[in-house]
């Protein structure tokens, strides 16, 4: 579980590790409940500004699958899980707070 | 022994550890506050297997309710814009859901709703407000009852139910437009019965005052004249009270029909004899007109189970018809065929035919094709709905058909034929007996209406009889017992004492006993029949009697002192035959058709 330190990137001001190739994220969603879109409205616009062509984005909807709760072990919805690069990170919520939701993924350092 | 077994060769490692504790810990109470700060709108439990619970789901059947509310219901924000509303709301304002949100509830107003609406949003976020508003709708303006509900202390929802009556009104509409048309319709339907009534009481009011006044035509007969004009006047009165006692006869019968009053007296009649009775009353008009009648029937006799008398009315009527609307000197023609179950009749004419808008009419009562000039015979357009009527009575059905305006018409009328008759069994109707009076006959006249009783005396005294005169019942009692006459002509509905119980006690004396007594009354329903007949009565004369009713009752008294009473006596009612006048020998039965002089 190496969290390798890298040159920020180009297009951000953060401090993000030099990302992977590609980051891997998952949604969890629950059909179209009004937090749902949000987050992946929320997540999309800050996916484009922050790492644009290296991410992915899958749609896990609940409603449709719910036994893939269990992989992730998600508790609520909107779950954002950050699969790629390892470790696995969870944000909460409808990802409006971009700040918190770019520290969750640890795209920028907590303060603390 | 773990943990200390670790060298401090380890402590990156240790801290990375740490490190990633911290992030899950941090997860955890992300997590946790996410929940506790209602960011997120669904929950996953676990129970066996994932559920996931959202808030949209408890949310769905409120919702349902809302959109199937009867009721319009939208939230407004304090300046009256749309946040949501129900499908009923929609509905109201005739717009689709999506179209609604945002807008406001202004644009879907009448103007001089506007103020109402500033009003209670002035002071709705602090309670309840109740009033109308009035929605303005491209083609309406629709008045709706509405009540405001502030949702508590949120300052810019307001619930607000309104309540559409315009469909409980269109409903409400279209039952009292129901109610109405089931009432007209009832009343109409009683129009119509009391017209029918009316009908049938005129005719049987009118035929009073035709009583005496045939009787006086016949004393005029009787008592004879050489004066050519006064021979002339007599024919024209004699002809007219005829012609108005056939179109009361009309009127009655055809106003009993549609009162749903079939009076049918069916025995077993051979089609013949009723033809020939047809015949013979539409003759009179035939000859008038010149025209030439053939009549044609089976050579074998054809039985039906039918009323003779009105059996011989549908024909008469139809010849009648065929004579009316034919220009004189005309071909009409009637033919009988045999047709395994039934006998088809079929009436033609050479007349003036029947425009094909009016065919499907001509058996509806009252329509009558305008007479021609020169050919207005009279009549209430009635004689076809009659004929209509009697020969479904008999089971059976008429039709028409013409080939247009001046190519003549052709009547069909279909009888049942009666099955299982030999020829022993044929009726008696055309017995060739011969009456003739022979003797004066002591006669006693009873009728509370005077010109009757008198007229009626007078002229059986012109036949050479010795008359006595009543006016009621117990009159007639007391003039029979000392003139002890052998025939009553008995009214029936009179003062002091009526013409049944009047029978009664006459046939309950010893001198009344053998007394032929006559009935004599307007009404001639089998029903009254009946009645007369349990009084005692021997027979029944319907109003106005004809003198050859009259001249073949004298001679079935011969018959009636003879000792063969009155069973073999026909009864002697005005539409019957009576043989021997000289008019039943002019159509024989042939084969082919045949042409009275």
């Amino acid at each position: 579980m190496k969290a390798e330190q890298h040159a920020p990137s180009p297009l951000s001001e953060s401090v993000a590790t030099e990302g992977p190739e590609v980051w891997e994220l998952r949604l969890y969603v629950a059909g179209k409940t009004a937090k749902s879109v949000a987050a992946l409205e929320n997540l999309t616009r800050l996916c484009e500004r922050e790492m644009p062509g290296k991410y992915k984005i899958e749609v896990v909807d609940l409603l449709v699958h719910p036994q893939l709760a269990k992989g992730d072990q998600i508790l609520a919805i909107p779950t954002l899980v950050r699969k790629l690069p390892q470790p696995i990170r969870k944000v909460i919520g409808d990802l409006s707070n971009t700040e918190r939701t770019l520290v969750g993924l640890q795209l920028r350092p907590a303060e603390n | 022994m773990e943990r200390t077994g670790r060298s401090t060769n380890d402590a990156p490692l240790l801290e990375q550890e740490i490190d990633e504790l911290r992030a899950r810990l941090r997860a955890a109470e992300d997590e946790l506050h996410a929940i506790r700060e209602g960011e997120v709108d669904a929950l996953i439990v676990r129970a066996g297997e994932e559920t996931v619970y959202t808030l949209e789901l408890p949310d769905h059947p409120f919702r349902l309710l809302v959109d199937h509310l009867t009721e319009a219901a939208t939230t407004i924000t304090s300046e009256g814009t749309i946040l949501c509303c129900n499908e009923r709301f929609c509905t109201l304002v005739r717009q689709p859901p999506t179209a609604l949100g945002g807008r406001c509830l202004r644009d879907f107003l009448a103007p001089e709703s506007l103020e109402t609406l500033e009003t209670m949003l002035a002071k709705a976020p602090h309670r309840d407000t109740e009033g109308v508003l009035i929605v303005q709708l491209p083609d309406a303006a629709v008045p709706v009852p509405f009540c405001l509900h502030a949702i508590g202390t949120s300052a810019f929802g307001l619930c607000f139910m309104l309540t559409d009556l315009s469909e409980n009104k269109r409903f409400e509409e279209l039952e009292r437009a129901q109610a109405a048309l089931r009432k007209s319709e009832e009343a109409l339907r009683q129009a119509d019965r009391r017209k029918d009534e009316f009908l049938a009481t005129l005719a049987h009011e009118l035929r009073n005052p035709l009583a005496p006044m045939r009787n006086a035509v016949e004393f005029l007969r009787a008592k004879g004249t050489s004066a050519p004009e006064l021979r002339w006047a007599h024919d024209v009165i004699d002809r007219q009270v005829q012609l108005m006692a056939r179109l009361l006869e009309d009127l009655l019968d055809v106003s009993r029909v549609a009162l749903d009053r079939p009076h049918l007296r069916q025995t077993l009649v051979e089609l013949g004899s009723v033809v020939d009775a047809a015949v013979e009353t539409s003759f009179p008009l035939m000859e008038r007109a010149q025209h030439d009648l053939t009549v044609t029937l089976p050579p074998e006799p054809v039985y039906l189970r039918a009323d003779p008398v009105r059996l011989a009315q549908v024909f008469a009527n139809l010849l009648n018809n065929a004579a009316k609307y034919t220009d004189e000197g005309g071909r009409i023609r009637l033919a009988a065929e045999k047709r395994r179950e039934e006998v088809v009749v079929t009436i033609s004419d050479t007349g003036i035919g029947i425009a094909p808008d009016l065919l499907p009419h001509v058996f509806d009562i009252f329509s009558q094709a305008k007479p021609a000039s020169g050919r207005a015979q009279g009549g209430l357009g009635i004689g076809l709905s009659l004929v209509k009527g009697l020969v479904e009575l008999h089971g059976g059905a008429v039709d028409a058909h013409s080939e247009g305006p001046a190519k003549g018409s052709t009547f069909r009328v279909r009888l049942p034929i009666a099955d299982g008759v030999d020829d022993g069994q044929r009726g008696q109707t055309s017995d060739g007996a011969t009456a003739v009076p022979r003797a004066s006959r002591r006669v006693l006249v009873v009728d509370d209406h005077r010109d009757s009783a008198d007229s009626l005396a007078m002229l059986l005294k012109a036949m050479g009889h010795e008359v006595d005169r009543a006016y009621d019942g117990e009159q007639a009692i007391e003039m029979a017992s000392k003139a002890l006459p052998e025939l009553i002509l008995l009214d029936i509905g009179m003062p002091r004492m009526d013409g049944y119980e009047a029978c009664r006690r006459i046939k309950a004396e010893s001198w009344g006993e053998h007394t032929l007594v006559v009935a004599l009354t307007g009404w001639g329903q089998d029903e009254d029949r009946r009645k007369s007949r349990a009084a005692g009565f021997d027979h029944h004369l319907v109003k106005p009697v004809e003198i050859r009713d009259l001249v073949a009752l004298m001679a079935s008294l011969d018959a009636h002192r003879d000792g063969e009473g009155a069973a073999r006596t026909r009864e002697a009612g005005r539409r019957d035959r009576f043989p021997g006048d000289g008019q039943t020998t002019r159509l024989e039965r042939r084969p082919s058709g045949t042409t009275p002089p």
